[in-house]
């Protein structure tokens, strides 16, 4: 196989939600001295952008959804060790769902693949109190603060986590990026957060804008 | 509580809760016509907003449209009421609109149904029988512990629009299959008469004829700000 027909099949057996196949192809891929970074980034990545495009016009839904980032992580598994360490680091990244919501699968995404892009990632895990989420921004001099929520009810925690961050004088030293279902730009803007996230994918793209 | 004194209401609503509106309607001798609203359209906030506009823009000739939909996302926002008043709850979603905010809210962790639901044709359950269709059953079970945590109950809302106990039976398997534990939750349709009969006080919000949904109407902190 051609180095374009295996990161094309990388990004098939994302699509596809091929776990296992994932791993084998990957290994194909080092095995033909495709660089690991680019195996993620233009074949398991692209993989996943079609999963984000299916799931926005509902051809896919949440069961597909979790089954590609399976197999986006086994992917990812089998290249991570090889990937060559960057000289600098992309950024650093504290990342969790806000209190009172354990939706974690689209941060769990997130995480796999801010990881993937180099990312030094944070993942403080889910229903996760304000207090928490500034204590790890201040301890790991972390740049970026990617917050989630998937209900409406829960969405409000992002401000209450922003002001937090303001009245301990954090809030300088970090860029905050949201997403989730009930979450929108302009709910961004509302509450102060710098940028809005539709998807994991977006969101890797929208984190090294933040850095750079 | 008002009675029910105008005839120049219309109700949109979400199929999800017919029974408990409909039981809402007898019991308030209210009448209004009900333009239902598949609940499929929940998946996507943005179908959801794009229908109920089109819904409102299809309706002319009445002094009120009534949503009976909680915020779901932020699929209420900018919507823009024609030449009616357009009034809907204070609720994140429809489970809270039947838990009553006013005696208790929604626990975290567990996974709220009523047969309402269940009968929806993309319910938890018809999704997993599909998704083991499809991948088999040791993959189906694999995605749907993931999809599921967190969740350790099944909260069966007693609207009184159906028997629990055969509800508890019904959803055995369901919780079984996702070892998740079955508790009957005290429901209420006091929120949905309410809706329809007024007064709308804080537990709604009113939007003026040609008025459009702000963002900052929906937001809970905003909401508690301003009153």
């Amino acid at each position: 196989m051609s180095e374009q027909e295996i990161l094309e099949q990388l990004a098939h057996t994302v699509v596809e939600g091929e776990e296992e196949t994932a791993g084998v192809i990957a290994q194909q891929a080092l095995d033909a001295g495709i660089d690991p970074g680019i195996a993620i980034v233009n074949g398991l990545a692209k993989g996943m952008e079609t999963v984000g495009h299916y799931f926005e016009s509902q051809r896919y839904f949440l069961p597909e959804v979790v089954l590609a980032s399976l197999a986006f992580q086994a992917g990812v598994k089998v290249l991570q060790p090889h990937l060559k360490a960057t000289a600098v680091k992309t950024g650093v990244v504290v990342l969790g769902t806000v209190q009172g919501d354990t939706h974690d699968i689209g941060k769990n995404l997130v995480a796999i693949m801010l990881g993937a892009a180099g990312f030094e990632v944070h993942d403080v895990g889910r229903d996760v109190p304000p207090e928490v989420f500034a204590a790890k921004v201040k301890e790991t001099r972390a740049n970026i603060l990617g917050l989630s929520a998937l209900m409406t009810t829960s969405m409000a925690g992002m401000k209450t986590v922003i002001d937090l961050l303001k009245k301990e004088g954090l809030r300088e030293q970090v860029k905050i990026m949201i997403g989730g279902a009930p979450v929108s730009e302009r709910y961004a803007h509302e509450i102060g957060a710098d940028a809005y996230s539709v998807d994991a994918v977006s969101a890797v793209r929208l984190a090294q804008s933040l850095v750079s | 509580m008002k009675s029910c004194t105008s005839k120049n209401t219309i109700v949109v609503a979400c199929r999800t809760i017919a029974a408990e509106l409909n039981l809402a309607i007898r019991e308030t001798g209210c009448p209004y016509p009900v333009l239902w609203v598949d609940a499929g359209l929940h998946r996507s906030t943005s179908a959801l907003h794009s229908r109920l506009q089109a819904e409102l823009d299809r309706i002319e000739n009445v002094g009120r449209v009534i949503l009976a939909f909680g915020f779901c996302g932020h699929a209420l926002e900018d919507l823009t009421a024609g030449d009616f008043e357009l009034i809907f709850p204070r609720v994140d979603d429809c489970i809270t609109l039947l838990l009553d905010p006013t005696t208790q809210g929604k626990e975290m962790g567990t996974f709220y149904l009523t047969p309402g639901w269940l009968d929806n044709e993309i319910s938890l359950w018809n999704e997993y029988q599909q998704t083991i269709k499809r991948y088999g059953q040791t993959k189906a079970d694999h995605i749907y512990r993931i999809m599921l945590t967190g969740y350790r109950r099944l909260g069966l809302i007693d609207t009184s629009v159906y028997s629990v106990t055969e509800f508890m039976l019904k959803t055995r398997k369901i919780a079984a299959a996702f070892s998740l534990t079955q508790q009957a939750v005290p429901g209420t349709i006091r929120y949905l008469k309410k809706l329809l009969t007024g007064p709308w006080d804080d537990e709604f919000i009113v939007i003026a004829p040609g008025e459009s949904v702000g963002l900052e109407q929906l937001l809970p902190f905003s909401a508690a700000r301003n009153l």
